[in-house]
């Protein structure tokens, strides 16, 4: 049995399990209804034309036997995953701005923060190193001081006593 | 005899039918060229096995699937 229906443009083929209904390539653009047929197509077979110039012609038939309602059922299926599609198309179009200032901003501050944090860490290292020589050369003076204070042959003590 | 599958050459592009006919070449050869609007895909029948229906509908899906994948979105 084939029906068609004048206001959806829909032509059912009971006996092939196929149903083949048109989409206005004006409102719906090719990669919207590629991503349409994508939900589909493991399940079913899909083949598109378009022969006159900006309608699209959809083909969906079932891998086993369906019934008029299981086919209008998929038409349906396919025609709210073009809405869909396209909604989801439309927000991402309108968001692209706000997210693209959001991830450069993100990457700016992370960016900066890293060379701030990088400046420090070779300030503080600057001020260490210069902390550690400063200590070097006071254990030096300390160290030659004591080289004089302890002269063996001085005994300021009067403890040395002759060998008998 | 020869069953012909159209593929309008606005929806369909020819890198992805060669890239099918590549991976069903078991199933026979498969002849392809443009007339008017459309490539054309000459499945011969000797080359058909079992419901000769199921492999130009599953031909047509897997050349759908290539152009659905391969596609920039």
């Amino acid at each position: 049995m084939t029906t068609f229906k004048k206001a959806t443009k829909t032509y059912l083929n009971i006996k092939e399990s196929e149903i083949r209904f048109s989409v206005d390539s004006k409102i719906y653009s090719k990669d919207v209804i590629f991503k349409a047929c994508y939900a589909l197509i493991d399940k079913i077979y899909v083949f598109l034309d378009s022969p006159v110039t900006g309608e699209l012609v959809v083909y969906l038939k079932t891998k086993k036997k369906a019934t008029q309602k299981q086919l209008e059922k998929l038409r349906d299926e396919f025609l709210n995953e073009l809405l869909n599609v396209s909604i989801r198309k439309n927000v991402s179009q309108k968001n692209q701005k706000a997210v693209e200032h959001i991830i450069g901003g993100a990457i700016n501050a992370a960016l900066t923060k890293q060379k701030v944090q990088h400046t420090e860490h070779t300030a503080q290292e600057d001020e260490d190193i210069q902390e550690i020589e400063k200590e070097i050369a006071a254990l030096k003076k300390e160290l030659e001081a004591d080289m004089k204070e302890g002269d063996y042959d001085e005994d300021p003590l009067d403890i040395r006593k002759p060998i008998a | 005899m020869t069953n012909v599958l159209q593929f309008h050459q606005k929806i369909y592009t020819q890198a992805s039918i060669q890239s099918a006919i590549e991976q069903f070449r078991d199933f026979g050869s498969f002849q392809v060229s443009s007339r008017g609007k459309y490539f054309e895909v000459a499945i011969p029948e000797s080359s058909l096995e079992g419901d000769s229906d199921m492999l130009a509908h599953e031909f047509k899906n897997y050349v759908l699937y290539l152009d659905i994948t391969h596609a920039d979105h």
